[in-house]
Formats: C-alpha cells, sequence, structure tokens
C-alpha cells in the first residue's frame, strides 16, 4: 500500500439533514459496511460509507461535519475528489430468507445497500431503526419509504429520546417486540457498541445464532497503515478482517460483550 | 577495528551512502544524517528518540498535487526511497524495534516506502557493554550483542572494536581499516559480551499470564487504577515503537501542495472518536491497558516475540511516573 488516492469526478451529491452523499464511477462489487476514505486535497480525507451501486456509479454518504465533507458537499458535478478503497468486509446474508435489520443512528449508513440488496433478491426483511433525533432522522426519507405500507419491509422507528432515566438493555429490549424475532434466520447490527451490546443481550435470548447475528463493529478508520490499539481487538485487527463480525467471533474479543 | 579508526571507516562509508549516526552528548544523543566522522558518538546509553524516524519519518510525503482547473487534478506519486543507507550506532533495544515496525509495516498491509528503506539499509548494531540501570532490554527478549538483526555487530572491547559481519549487506562494508582478529581480540570480546548477560534482566512475571485467557487478563481490576498516573502525552509517539500508526495530513500552497503520512498517537485529539462523535476509548484507563496489552500479551500471540524494545524510554521518559517494569511484574490476578 503506498496510500497515493485515485481521482474520481463527482457525479452527483445530495444531503438529507446532516447526512451527505457523492456519487463517482466505480468498477467492481460491493458490499454494506465496506467504506471509502474520500478527500479533497488541501483538506484531507474522510470516511465514507456505501450506499449505493447501480451501473457502475457508487454512492457513498457520511455525516457532513467536518471541514472535509463541508468542502466535498460544495464541489459541483465534474470536480475531483480523491478515493482511497473500498476497505472492509461488509455484510454477507443475501442467502438467508428472513432477516433483522437493526441500526443505530448513523449505522444506518452501513445498512442501505443492503436494505436494497436484501429487497431485489426477494428476502423477507424486519427493520428496526433506533434514532437519539427522532426529528431529523438519519436517511429519514429513505427509511419512511422502506417502511411505507406498500412497502414489504415489516419495520419501525424507535425515538430513543422517550429511553429517558431506564436503563438502555431494558429499552431495547422492550423496543425488541417478539413480532420482529419470531422467524428470523439471520440478524445484521450497526450501532454504537452500548447499543449493540444491549441488543445482543436481547439476541442471544432467542433462537438466532451467534454466528447468524453480524455485527458492524466501526471503528475509526485512519491510514489503513500500521496497527494499534485503535482498531485492534486482542489479535483482530478490525479493518483487516472485519468490520463485520458475527456475534460468536466477537465474543472472542477481550473485555466486549462478556 | 582500532577505535581511531572509525571515524575514517564512517567518512569511507558517507562518500557512498547516506550516514545516519548518533550525535551528541550522553544525555541527548539523537541520529543525524550524514554527520562527520569524528562528531559521531560512541559512549552513549540510549537515544532520546527512538530512531524509527529514518526508516518512517514523522512526515513522509505519499504524493504532490496541483489543481488544474475544474475536474482537472495532476498527482505526482513519490517513489519510495531506495538512497543506499547505513545506519551506525543502533543499540539492541532499537534492532529490536525495527523488528516491531516490520510486524506491523510489512506484513498484511505493507508500507512500501519504509520497505523499501529497509532493503536498502545496512544497520551497525554498537553491542550493549553499558546498558543503563532502568534498561529492561534482555527481560523481554532483547540480546544485548544480538547475532539477529543488525548486518554487523561492534563489540567494544576498549581501544578498538570487534567487528562481525551478520549478513551479505555487513560484508560489503568490509573495510581495510580493519584488522583480521586473532584469538586474544576474540576471547577478549567473548568474555565482554558473556559478562555483559544478565545486566538487564529484570523478572517482569510473564510466564503468569499464560495461565489466564485474553478476557481475564482484559478485566482485571488492576488495570483499574493502574493508570492512574500516566500523563497523556501525545510525544509518546517518539519514544515508543508500538502502537504505530499514522494519519493523513494535506499541505497547501496555492492550488498546489503535498500529501503526507505522519505519525499520530492514542492521546491524539479525536483517537477513537466516530464522525457520530462516540468515543469507543473514552477514558485514558482503556487506551494506557491496551498499549500495555498490544505489547506484551496480543503482539506476542500475534508474532511470537513482545512488542517491547526494552529500551527504557518510557522508564526514563514520558507516558507514566511509574516504572513499566514494575507495572508488568506486580500485575494482581487476584490469586
Amino acid at each position: 500500500m503506498n496510500l497515493v488516492p485515485t481521482i474520481a469526478n463527482i457525479k452527483k451529491t445530495e444531503k438529507e439533514g446532516i447526512v451527505g452523499s457523492v456519487s463517482f464511477n466505480f468498477d467492481g462489487d460491493l458490499n454494506a459496511g465496506q467504506v471509502f476514505k474520500i478527500g479533497t486535497f488541501g483538506r484531507g480525507e474522510t470516511t465514507a460509507w456505501v450506499t449505493e451501486l447501480d451501473n457502475k456509479t457508487v454512492t457513498v454518504s457520511f455525516l457532513d461535519n467536518n471541514s472535509v465533507t463541508h468542502k466535498i458537499m460544495l464541489l459541483p458535478p465534474n470536480e475531483c475528489i480523491t478515493i482511497r478503497g473500498p476497505f472492509g468486509n461488509g455484510f454477507s446474508l443475501l442467502d438467508e430468507r428472513n432477516v433483522l435489520l437493526i441500526s443505530q443512528d448513523d449505522g444506518i449508513l452501513s445498512q442501505k445497500k443492503l436494505i436494497n440488496d436484501l429487497l431485489q433478491n426477494g428476502n423477507q426483511i424486519n427493520l428496526l431503526h433506533f434514532t437519539s433525533f427522532p426529528k431529523d432522522v438519519f436517511m429519514g426519507s429513505s427509511l419512511n419509504k422502506a417502511m411505507s405500507p406498500d412497502s414489504p419491509i415489516n419495520g419501525d422507528i424507535v425515538d430513543m429520546t422517550k429511553k429517558g432515566p431506564q436503563d438502555l438493555d431494558a429499552f431495547i429490549k422492550s423496543s425488541i417486540k417478539s413480532e420482529y424475532i419470531s422467524g428470523i434466520n439471520t440478524v445484521a447490527l450497526s450501532g454504537n457498541e452500548d447499543f449493540q451490546k444491549s441488543v445482543s443481550k436481547v439476541l442471544e435470548k432467542t433462537a438466532i445464532k451467534d454466528k447468524s447475528i453480524q455485527i458492524l463493529f466501526n471503528r475509526n478508520f485512519v491510514s489503513g497503515m500500521g496497527w494499534s490499539n485503535k482498531d485492534l481487538y486482542g489479535i483482530t485487527n478490525i479493518w483487516k478482517e472485519g468490520p463485520v463480525f458475527t456475534l460468536d467471533q466477537i465474543r472472542r474479543f477481550p473485555g466486549v460483550f462478556i | 577495528m582500532s577505535k581511531a579508526k572509525l571515524k575514517y571507516w564512517l567518512e569511507d562509508i558517507r562518500k557512498r551512502n547516506e550516514l545516519w549516526a548518533p550525535v551528541g552528548s550522553k544525555g541527548a544523543v539523537s541520529y543525524l544524517k550524514n554527520p562527520k566522522g569524528e562528531s559521531v558518538a560512541t559512549d552513549f546509553t540510549n537515544s532520546l528518540d527512538c530512531p524509527k524516524y529514518i526508516f518512517c519519518p514523522q512526515q513522509e510525503a505519499i504524493c504532490n498535487y496541483e489543481i488544474q482547473g475544474r475536474g482537472k487534478v495532476a498527482i505526482e506519486a513519490i517513489e519510495p526511497d531506495s538512497t543506499p543507507r547505513v545506519v551506525f550506532g543502533l543499540r539492541p533495544p532499537d534492532i529490536r524495534g525495527l523488528e516491531i515496525l516490520d510486524a506491523y509495516l510489512l506484513k498484511d498491509q505493507i508500507d512500501q516506502r519504509y520497505e523499501a528503506k529497509r532493503k536498502n539499509t545496512v544497520n551497525i548494531c554498537l553491542g550493549y557493554h553499558n546498558p543503563p540501570p532502568c534498561c529492561f532490554a534482555e527481560s523481554v527478549g532483547v540480546d544485548l550483542f544480538p547475532k539477529n538483526g543488525s548486518d554487523i555487530l561492534l563489540t567494544d572491547i576498549g581501544r578498538s572494536y570487534y567487528v562481525e559481519t551478520l549478513s551479505e549487506k555487513g560484508n560489503s562494508l568490509i573495510s581495510e581499516h580493519f584488522n583480521d582478529a586473532d584469538d586474544i581480540v576474540r576471547n577478549e570480546a567473548w568474555d565482554i559480551q558473556k559478562k555483559s548477560q544478565g545486566k538487564t534482566n529484570f523478572d517482569l512475571n510473564l510466564n503468569r499470564w499464560q495461565d489466564f485467557t485474553d478476557n481475564e487478563i482484559y478485566t482485571l481490576p488492576y488495570w483499574d487504577e493502574i493508570y492512574l498516573g500516566v500523563i497523556a502525552d501525545s510525544v509518546a509517539t517518539r519514544y515508543f515503537y508500538s502502537g504505530t500508526y499514522f494519519k493523513i495530513v494535506d499541505v497547501n500552497s496555492g492550488n498546489k501542495g503535498t500529501r503526507y503520512k505522519t505519525w499520530t498517537t492514542m492521546y491524539s485529539p479525536g483517537f477513537s472518536t466516530l464522525a457520530n462523535g462516540y468515543d469507543y476509548k473514552p477514558s485514558l484507563k482503556e487506551k494506557f491497558k491496551d498499549w500495555i496489552l498490544e505489547m506484551f500479551h496480543f503482539f506476542p500471540k500475534r508474532h511470537g516475540f513482545l512488542g517491547c524494545s526494552g529500551a527504557h524510554r518510557c522508564v526514563a521518559g514520558m507516558t507514566t511516573k511509574h516504572d513499566l517494569r514494575k507495572i508488568i511484574s506486580n500485575v494482581d490476578f487476584g490469586l
């Protein structure tokens, strides 16, 4: 790896709330849960999640909350951005029939492509999105469309501000109703670690096997070079073997989900 | 080789190679590029910073760019530096340090710039006949007169150096300044090497760790207290080999600029903060614990040797008021 980026010309940029998206040409296969490092010369790089791949055009999304993303969102079509990647393994659950997708806040960025892929593949989808920003749900329009009455997806958006003083575990447990879990073969889970831990506690009491629960272990991906305790869990490098792991793999990470 | 001839040997090397050698007085020695032969220090115990910057500079240019107009950017990749290079006077802990960097940067994701420098560099190790009192190199498996990892080993025998060439690259530096060693000199050198053994062998009690699982070690209550004396100091990156990682920085001037790979540390702001503000290693406790466990537990599991060079820079230096040797040897397993 020599860290020299390639140049891509922007096809379009879009913004919904704080979530920004940029599209560019890409030839190859991509999975939901993979990331690109995108940037502009002079500002540096930021991490962006693969959210769509259509006819050799990839769309990546990110939270527009730093100087790199602000600059990218100001760029017109045909302007240049730098790209490196894709990095990571991504989710792989197309072979399972009944799928439960659980995400928290910007965790939906890593699952958006998965929803489309599963719909095209004809899987049965249950979808639970937990939001800390009920007035400005990340990718709210896409989620509302996915959960509309004419959509085959059975889903709900859970308002986490209603948690109040109660314990996160108890809140998550009460939010994941049995109708979402019954008959499920596999689960995709994205969110902060506290959230993932609470969800895992609920899932481990169901019939769903640990190895059928895929969890995106988000880490602050920077250069991808050199190893540090930033992206290591014991002997596992998150960005070499992940970031998507099964729950039984994560149980072997020291200090996590014990 | 007579000590008087050292400067001439180094001058010869400097004519054909980029020479890096220690310069300074005892307490403040650093490796500098192309110093004059007579200014090279040989009686120091250890350099202030670890000399990883010779192979992996603090700022290393990746590419130059020029924004030529809308939709047009020219990139000029900066090729890996393959200048013939000789590093004189590396101490044995730093030879181990390079092995640690090799494990990080030459496996899986290969850093091509680091690889080019390693391939084109001859390392001359100055055996450790004078380790400082706080050095614990042998405790972490470092040989004070290492026969592996360097290309030439020098043993100080008072009036001269006993020179051992250990590789093909080392043979290329054999010079007319060397004399064949007779048995007396050879025995004298071996005697010094033998007498030095055990000088830095502090018992770290690492054999106890083998009886516990990763989870058991990671969740010991011991770590909840031991971090309290730690000073979160980003300067630490100059002193350590393990926990090496980088960030990307652009430096602009008008419509031109250069993209760099730079060192950063676990103490840097935003080290473990995601774009959504969630910090997955929020406290100093986790960062310090992970650093120690990476060196003494997980790195050995991955690579078969400890990720610590035993150079004592942390004891003498920056991150903790504690003595790392005591932190490790006194791990309380609650037995």
